[in-house]
C-alpha cells in the first residue's frame, strides 16, 4: 500500500514550448504540454464521421474537439467510478462493473482514450481492461495512453484537455504523489494480449505516449 | 413660390424606436418537495427543483434542472440545462448545457453542447442530430461546442403532466430563487399534474 507523499521540488523539465495557461477548471498550475502521438491518433478519424471513447472524465474541450472532427464520442468517466473519495474494497471488480456498464457493447470505436489510467492499475487491473477493450475495437482501432517514466506520480489520475493535435493541457487535481508503476511495453503487451504497441513517443515532461493498436485475430 | 433647389419640407417623423421585445415569461418551477412519477409535456419553460421519473417532453422551450433536481427521465428542450442529476437521455434542439454542479448519465444529442469544467457526465454525445432532436433524425445541424456558460432561458404558455405527483411531507422547500413562485403544496405553476398524487 503507497503512502502518498507531497510532491519534491525539481527542476520544470517541460518543454520549453510548454506555456502556463493559468487555471484549468480551478486547478493551479495548469500547463500545455506538446503531444507527438495525438496527430497521429486522430489521423484515421479527421475524415470524419468516428467514434471515439473516452475513459477519462468529461471535458468540454475534449467535446470540442471531437465534435470538430464530426464524432461521436463516448465518455465513460472511469475515474470516478475507480478513484472517487470511497476506497474500493475490490477495485479490479469495480473496473470489470465499470467497464461493462460504461461501455456500449454493441458499439465500436476508432479511438480509445486512456490517458494515464495504466499508471494508476495494476497488472490485473490492465488485464481487465484490455479483455473487454478488445471486443470493442475494429479493425484500425488506436489506444492512446499516457504513461509516467518519473518515479512518481500524482495521487489521482489528471483531466487531460486536448488543445490541439499537437497540444494537451493539463494539470494534477491532488498535490499528493505516489510511486510510478513504471510500466514498461513488454509487460503491457503481455498484460494486454489484444492488443500491440504501435508506436511510442516519448516527452520530455516525464510522460510517455503509446499508441496501441488492436492485434488482428487469425 | 418654389424655387427647384429648395427642399420639400418632410413631415416630422416620429422617433424610431426598437420594437418592443415581447417580455419573457418566468418559467414554471416544479419545486423541490414535488415528486411527479409520468410524462411531462407542454409548451412553457419550466424549471426543475424536485424529482421527476418519467418523460419531460418540452421540445419548444428550455427545461433547466437545478440544483435539487433529481431526474430519472429522458429529457426533450429546445435548450436544456443541468445543475443537477439526471439519469436519461438529453435531447436539445438548441443546446444542452450541463453546469459544474451537474450530473448526467445518459447520452446526449444536440447540435451545441456545454460541458463546464467540474461536471459529472458518462454517455454519449451526438452533435449532428436534426432538427426535431430525435435519436433517429437526418443529420443535418452545425456543430458547436462551448465551454462557457449560456444564458437561463424562458418563455410562455402551459405545461401539462401525466403521472402521478407527490408533494414532500416536510413542510415548505427552502426559499430559493426557483421555488419562490411555486405551488408547493400541490402542482406547481402552471402545471397540470393528472393522476394520482399522494
Amino acid at each position: 500500500m503507497y503512502r502518498p507523499s507531497l510532491p519534491r521540488a525539481e527542476p520544470d523539465s517541460t518543454f520549453e514550448a510548454a506555456t502556463s495557461t493559468g487555471p484549468a477548471g480551478g486547478q493551479s498550475g495548469a500547463k500545455e504540454h506538446p503531444s507527438l502521438a495525438l496527430e497521429h491518433a486522430v489521423g484515421p478519424i479527421r475524415s470524419g464521421g468516428g467514434c471515439v471513447l473516452d475513459l477519462g472524465p468529461a471535458a468540454g474541450a475534449n467535446v470540442a474537439f471531437f465534435a470538430g472532427l464530426g464524432c461521436k464520442l463516448f465518455i465513460a468517466d472511469l475515474n470516478s467510478s475507480l478513484f472517487g473519495a470511497i476506497t474500493l474494497a475490490d477495485r479490479a471488480v469495480a473496473l470489470d462493473q465499470a467497464l461493462t456498464r460504461d461501455i456500449p457493447a454493441e458499439e465500436t470505436f476508432d479511438l480509445i482514450l486512456l490517458w494515464d489510467l495504466l499508471d494508476y492499475l495494476d497488472d490485473a487491473e490492465i488485464r481487465i481492461l484490455g479483455a473487454r477493450l478488445r471486443p470493442v475495437c475494429r479493425r484500425s482501432t488506436l489506444v492512446y495512453s499516457l504513461i509516467s517514466y518519473r518515479k512518481e506520480i500524482p495521487d489521482r489520475p489528471i483531466r487531460f484537455e486536448i488543445r490541439n493535435v499537437k497540444a494537451i493541457h493539463y494539470a494534477p487535481e491532488s498535490q499528493l504523489m505516489r510511486p510510478a508503476p513504471l510500466h514498461k511495453e513488454p509487460d503491457l503487451a503481455k498484460l494486454m494480449p489484444g492488443f500491440e504497441v504501435d508506436s511510442t513517443y516519448l516527452l520530455r515532461h516525464g510522460k510517455q505516449e503509446y499508441l496501441f493498436k488492436a492485434r488482428q485475430v487469425e | 413660390m418654389w424655387k427647384k433647389n429648395e427642399q420639400i419640407p418632410t413631415p416630422a417623423s416620429p422617433p424610431q424606436t426598437p420594437p418592443a421585445r415581447p417580455r419573457a415569461a418566468p418559467a414554471s418551477v416544479i419545486g423541490p418537495s414535488i415528486h411527479i412519477k409520468g410524462d411531462l409535456t407542454g409548451q412553457e419553460d419550466l424549471v426543475i427543483q424536485g424529482r421527476v421519473e418519467g418523460e419531460v417532453k418540452l421540445k419548444s422551450n428550455n427545461v433547466t434542472v437545478g440544483k435539487d433536481g433529481r431526474i430519472r427521465a429522458d429529457i426533450y428542450g429546445r435548450s436544456v440545462h443541468v445543475e443537477g442529476e439526471v439519469k436519461g437521455h438529453l435531447y436539445g434542439e438548441q443546446e444542452v448545457v450541463i453546469r459544474a454542479s451537474g450530473k448526467v448519465q445518459g447520452d446526449i444529442v444536440s447540435p451545441r453542447v456545454v460541458l463546464e469544467n467540474g461536471s459529472n457526465f458518462k454517455g454519449s454525445i451526438d452533435m449532428e442530430p436534426a432538427a426535431s432532436a430525435t435519436p433517429a433524425a437526418a443529420k443535418i445541424a452545425p456543430k458547436n461546442v462551448e465551454v462557457a456558460p449560456a444564458a437561463a432561458p424562458a418563455g410562455t404558455s402551459k405545461t401539462s403532466a401525466t403521472g402521478s405527483a407527490s408533494s414532500g411531507a416536510s413542510g415548505p422547500p427552502p426559499a430559493s430563487p426557483a421555488s419562490k413562485s411555486e405551488a408547493p403544496k400541490g402542482a406547481p405553476t402552471g402545471v397540470q399534474a393528472a393522476g394520482n398524487r399522494s
